[in-house]
């Protein structure tokens, strides 16, 4: 192998950064979420760091992790298992991510009263000239 | 925070039903687990290609692999083997449209200028260069600068150009002149492009004798 940009000791990491960016925009995974709350809280995804108690390498691991869904049964122990595997704070990760559901649910909630607002509107539309 | 996980039969099958089931931190074991290995052997087999082209195919192969898990069956191969085919194919489809470009940007001036048009703006999307795509010179014309360059180097070179690479440094590796001052790199390399591109017009224009010419379009 020919000398390379990469060095060996950061090759893992330029790959895992790039993996993450791809994640950020795939809901199966945490990467989605933190680009949520980043993007809602006019924030960046590094400052996520502070708000987890976490350093760069374990918000990465986050990042890649699927993402629980809030919602559902099992939520509470798969925050515990995430907690476990990067050492990040079940609570405050378990806290992010609900917060996030919300932001995910209040923007559809929103979506939905405009689509429901034209229908509505659409349905009080008198009908042109139909005797 | 978990320790990286060698890849074995066991553990690959392990990790997949995990994906399967939906466990939340198969994904990340997963990434941490093969994407360096991945990378590493996908360089070895292309060691000239654009480490961004390597490393987004061996990142979508592992993606794909996570949103679909389903799309791995462990009983035909491994694990490793399964995304190193993956990222191959990805990789093989970016390189054939970067090859695709870079055709163009480099044999278009080489039958602009043999059509006389060397002065003008010569468009990669006219007719130019569609003209080369269709016409059997083109083959004739590869064929003769494989048999005419017979150094290595000069192969080596005319690999990277089509490949659009851009350091010189790469340049400077397949012409074994790491070692030069990255002035003198520079010329050296820039010499030697200006050399291979004239040899490429040479063989163009008897590429075209053998074939009885040129059609116009």
């Amino acid at each position: 192998v020919g000398a390379s940009r990469m060095h060996d000791s950061t090759v893992q990491g330029v790959l895992v950064r790039r993996a993450v960016q791809k994640a950020m925009r795939l809901d199966e995974f945490v990467a989605n979420a933190m680009r949520i709350y980043a993007e809602a809280h006019g924030t960046s995804v590094e400052r996520l760091q502070q708000l987890l108690g976490c350093s760069h390498e374990q918000l990465q691991r986050l990042a890649l992790c699927r993402c629980p869904d809030a919602d559902a049964p099992r939520f509470r122990a798969e925050v515990e298992q995430i907690a476990a595997y990067t050492g990040i704070d079940a609570l405050k990760l378990g806290r992010f991510l609900r917060e996030v559901n919300a932001l995910v649910q209040l923007t559809q909630y929103a979506k939905h009263i405009r689509s429901g607002g034209l229908l509505i509107a659409a349905r009080e539309t008198p009908p042109d000239e139909e005797d | 925070v978990c320790k990286m996980v060698p890849a074995n039969g066991q553990y690959e099958r392990e990790l997949h039903r995990r994906l399967l089931e939906g466990d939340p931190t198969a994904s990340s074991e997963l990434a941490y687990t093969y994407l360096e290995p991945l990378f590493r052997s996908l360089r070895r087999l292309y060691p000239h290609v654009d480490e961004t082209l390597v490393s987004d195919a061996v990142v979508d192969a592992l993606l794909a692999l996570v949103t679909n898990p389903s799309s791995y069956d462990p009983s035909k191969s491994g694990l490793m083997f399964y995304l190193r085919l993956s990222a191959r194919r990805d990789l093989q489809n970016a390189l054939a449209k970067e090859w695709k470009v870079r055709r163009h940007e480099i044999l278009t001036p080489v039958v602009a200028d043999q059509h006389g048009l060397r002065n003008k703006e010569v468009d990669c999307q006219d007719g130019v260069a569609e003209r080369m795509d269709d016409n059997h010179i083109t083959s004739a014309f590869m064929q003769r600068v494989r048999q005419l360059l017979p150094d290595p180097r000069d192969a080596a070179v005319l690999e990277l150009l089509l490949q659009g690479e851009r350091s010189t440094r790469a340049y400077a590796r397949v012409l074994g002149i790491q070692e030069m001052d990255p002035s003198e790199q520079q010329k050296v390399v820039k010499r030697h492009k200006d050399r291979l591109k004239k040899r490429l017009r040479t063989i163009w224009i008897r590429s075209k004798e053998s074939c009885g010419g040129v059609q116009n379009a």
